[in-house]
């Protein structure tokens, strides 16, 4: 979907990100709708929208990978946990709803360092 | 004798002074917070500094402000309009006695509308005006519209939560975001545990912002207060916040 209005002039470009569409049909995901933006230099809030029209069949997770320009891994994490005290980062069927929030906060990593941001569910994390 | 109407006359303190000129302006416009957010915009971006310095009160110096106000503040043109000539009439020619040799005419300020998804329409990086709320045009410590946030009583009800209610203030401002602090309270009876969830949408109807992390016990009963937050760019627009009660996957 193209942008229309105004918005941060933090956010990270859409073509730094890449995903995985085969995974992502595997898990039953029709679509990740990302939008992310600097909080400073080198942090970054990244939040993510799954939407699904037939709720996914397993648990999943999304996982969030930084590349430089080598190719080379410089960061990687499991989305944000969901609730309080006992708490975890998987995507259960029964909690899952069309448009389903995952957010990735990042620190420490120069932004000119980013080459590229991998988005991708996976089985556990 | 003292001009009434004017509140930079019966209040000069409240020119310098940002606290005392919103205690003011909700005086004279008490059902109009609307007049009230545009003036203090205005002198959030220094119109009295630049109404001194000025020689005259004309069209160069209003439309500086106006295109401001638009830009920076998502406030319509109109709105805009009101404030920057509010302040020339009142304090440039009220108090200054400045010549105002402004040319177009005062409009009435437009009410918002209520809050919905952007209109797919427009060419890119539009600067909304209505039907959203510009994060910067929110002031420290007020609340977001009621009609803002958007909730499934039904839903809510089948998981044994009722009389949800909640505001939604702008706490801290950062540099380049800022929070905004949800309270509320809750009764009812739950038979599993649940999560409570809020989302955040931009104009352009995209997710910029979620928090679930607030956890109702599975044997809960009765009354309950909470407290989440959001966390959004400053020079963002809201369009709705939404509000969902979801099993926790936790225990799913």
């Amino acid at each position: 979907m193209g942008q229309e209005y105004r918005t941060t002039k933090y956010r990270l470009p859409d073509s730094i990100y890449s995903r995985e569409p085969d995974m992502e049909k595997q898990y039953g995901i029709d679509e990740l709708k990302l939008y992310g933006y600097a909080e400073s230099e080198d942090s970054y809030h990244i939040v993510g929208e799954i939407i699904a029209k037939k709720t996914p069949s397993t648990s999943f997770c999304i996982i969030c990978t930084i590349y430089d320009e080598d190719d080379d891994i410089i960061e990687t994490t499991e989305s944000r946990s969901y609730g309080s005290g006992l708490v975890t980062s998987m995507i259960e069927p029964s909690s899952f709803f069309n448009g389903f929030p995952f957010i990735f906060d990042i620190w420490g990593v120069p932004r000119k360092k980013i080459k590229e941001i991998r988005i991708a569910p996976a089985s556990s994390y | 004798m003292i001009d009434n109407s004017n509140p930079f006359i019966v209040c000069p303190d409240c020119i310098r002074n940002r606290a005392k000129l919103k205690g003011i302006l909700c005086d004279y416009f008490p059902d109009e917070r609307l007049k009230v957010n545009v003036v203090l915009a205005a002198f959030d971006e220094g119109i009295v500094d630049a109404i001194e310095e000025t020689e005259r009160l004309d069209n160069m110096l209003a439309v500086r402000f106006i295109k401001t106000l638009i830009s920076d503040y998502g406030i319509t043109e109109e709105n805009a309009r009101f404030a920057t000539e509010y302040w020339f009439a009142k304090f440039g020619e009220g108090v200054l006695e400045k010549s105002n040799q402004l040319t177009f005419e005062t409009p009435k300020p437009v009410l918002p509308k209520k809050h919905t998804q952007a209109k797919p329409n427009v060419s890119p990086a539009v600067v909304p005006t209505t039907g959203v709320v510009a994060v910067k045009s929110v002031q420290e410590k007020e609340k977001l519209p009621k009609d803002i946030l958007q909730r499934n009583i039904v839903v809510e009800q089948q998981y044994g939560i009722t009389d949800f209610r909640c505001a939604i203030v702008k706490d801290y401002v950062s540099d380049r975001y800022c929070n905004f602090k949800i309270t509320g309270e809750y009764s009812g009876k739950t038979t599993q545990y649940l999560l409570i969830v809020f989302l955040a949408y931009n104009a352009n109807s995209e997710l910029i912002e979620a928090d679930f992390g607030y956890k109702i016990a599975d044997d809960f009963k009765g009354h309950k207060t909470f407290s989440m937050s959001l966390q959004v760019p400053n020079d963002e627009y809201l369009s709705k916040i939404v509000m969902r009660i979801v099993p926790d996957p936790v225990f799913a």
